[in-house]
């Protein structure tokens, strides 16, 4: 291979180095084969309820916290890259139904970068389909450090409809980890105290303490996330305090 | 990354309703997936869209996928159409230059020890890659950092391999003329040895 040659190689290489995928990459894959399969009525079944996760880390919460109820989690399908200008999240306003209240940037730093429509259900065991389906907004902030809020808008809410009251603060560790990892008997205990939820798909084991703050608005249905950013309540309800202010 | 004999054994795994055979693909291939469609489009945010689209339909279609040892073809000639329809819907918001100016001003931190001159070479190859067609840039993607043969880029891109050969002759001539000053420096160890 000539010296030109090795030097674009090279080139190529270093700059992907750079780029990494998200943790929630499979879970949104599976969430939105889910939601395919559902729309498509797919015969084949692969994935289980147990899995069947979401884009959001809310929801990730929600499959573990309702596994009683007939409704055993929420699927919530959406684009993070289809509005990349704060300018433009106005001109969704027709194709979601509502008008939702938000912000340019928080007071802490948190900057829009991208956002993107997409539908959110319940779902049973079975993976089946409960209930209404909303049409929901996400947007995602970015601060300097590199780290994410996102900011769910829902026309509706599958757990409000399903009688339960999921408003305010919350906080889960989670344990992302490769699909063959074994458990731990650290692992196990903590997962049956309820201290962490295991995430199969990731391709290293990764801890992240993920947070939401979750408000109801004029009919609208808010929910802050974050993953390791150590907010705290206080911080969240702040945040919240400012979309709502906003008119 | 699998043989190829490893990753048909999953996908046929998966044709018959392992779920399991799916997570382990999917952690084989997200990595190389998520760069490969960073590279092309030139956009890293556009990257895991393209990515979760091309996991999702090649789950969806599996069945018919009747040559499981093929998946790894199969898998990037959906990845490329899929960064091509976000290259093309992308441009249609803002114009192309000025997305991969802005995507390629930015050197990896990796590059901050490196001399002046050298980042300055970097730089220039980082802004002329982004300047090429979508066509010549995944050619040189997949050649250059997936390692592909002429064959298999002709595979992943649905071309003609005389029609690879052209776009990769003509891109390395492209590169080559925005880089002309470095490259007399070149014959000079600027890069190091390589």
């Amino acid at each position: 291979m000539e010296k030109f040659d090795e030097f674009i190689k090279d080139a190529l290489e270093k700059k992907a180095e750079t780029v990494t995928p998200s943790c929630f990459l499979l879970q949104r894959i599976k969430a939105e084969t889910a939601e395919r399969k559902r729309k498509e009525n797919f015969s084949m079944k692969i994935f289980s309820a147990k899995k069947l996760v979401v884009l959001g880390v809310v929801a990730l919460m929600s499959v573990s916290c309702y596994a009683a109820a007939k409704m055993t989690g929420v699927v919530a399908s959406s684009k993070n890259n289809e509005i990349t200008s704060v300018s433009d999240i106005g001109k969704y306003d027709k194709k979601l139904g509502f008008t939702p209240k938000y912000v340019d940037s928080f007071d802490n730093g948190y900057k829009f970068t991208r956002g993107g429509t997409g539908t959110t259900h319940g779902v049973d065991e079975d993976g089946n389909s409960v209930g209404k389906e909303y049409n929901t907004l996400n947007l995602t902030y970015k601060n300097d450090k590199g780290q994410n809020v996102m900011l769910m808008i829902d026309g509706g809410n599958p757990y409000t409809d399903n009688g339960e009251n999921t408003t305010g603060y919350t906080n889960q560790t989670y344990k992302f980890v490769p699909p063959d990892y074994q458990l731990t008997d650290e692992d196990k205990k903590e997962e049956a105290s309820g201290d962490i939820v295991i995430s199969y798909g990731s391709d290293k084991v990764e801890i992240q303490k993920m947070e939401s703050y979750m408000w109801q608005d004029e009919g609208l249905y808010y929910t802050l996330t974050a993953a390791d950013c150590n907010l705290g309540e206080k911080e969240m309800k702040n945040m919240a305090k400012q979309i709502n202010d906003n008119k | 990354m699998l043989t190829t004999e490893e990753t048909a054994a999953l996908v046929k795994q998966i044709q018959n309703g392992n779920e399991a055979a799916f997570d382990r693909l999917f952690a084989e291939y997200q990595l190389k997936a998520v760069r490969t469609a960073a590279l092309i489009s030139g956009d890293v945010s556009l990257a895991e869209d393209i990515v979760q689209e091309t996991f999702t339909d090649c789950f969806l279609n599996i069945m018919a996928l009747k040559k499981p040892e093929s998946f790894k073809s199969w898998f990037f000639r959906s990845l490329t159409r899929k960064a091509w329809k976000a290259i093309d819907k992308k441009s249609r918001l803002v114009p192309v230059e000025e997305l991969y100016e802005k995507a390629d001003s930015m050197l990896p931190p990796v590059f901050d020890s490196y001399p002046s001159e050298q980042r300055s070479s970097y730089a220039k190859l980082y802004k002329a890659i982004g300047r090429l067609g979508k066509k010549q840039r995944t050619t040189i993607v997949l050649y250059y950092f997936n390692g592909f043969s002429i064959k298999e880029i002709a595979n992943a891109t649905s071309s003609l391999e005389a029609t690879v050969k052209s776009r990769l002759f003509s891109a390395k001539k492209q590169l080559k003329k925005s880089l002309s000053e470095n490259i007399e420096k070149m014959e000079e160890p600027v890069y190091g040895k390589v």
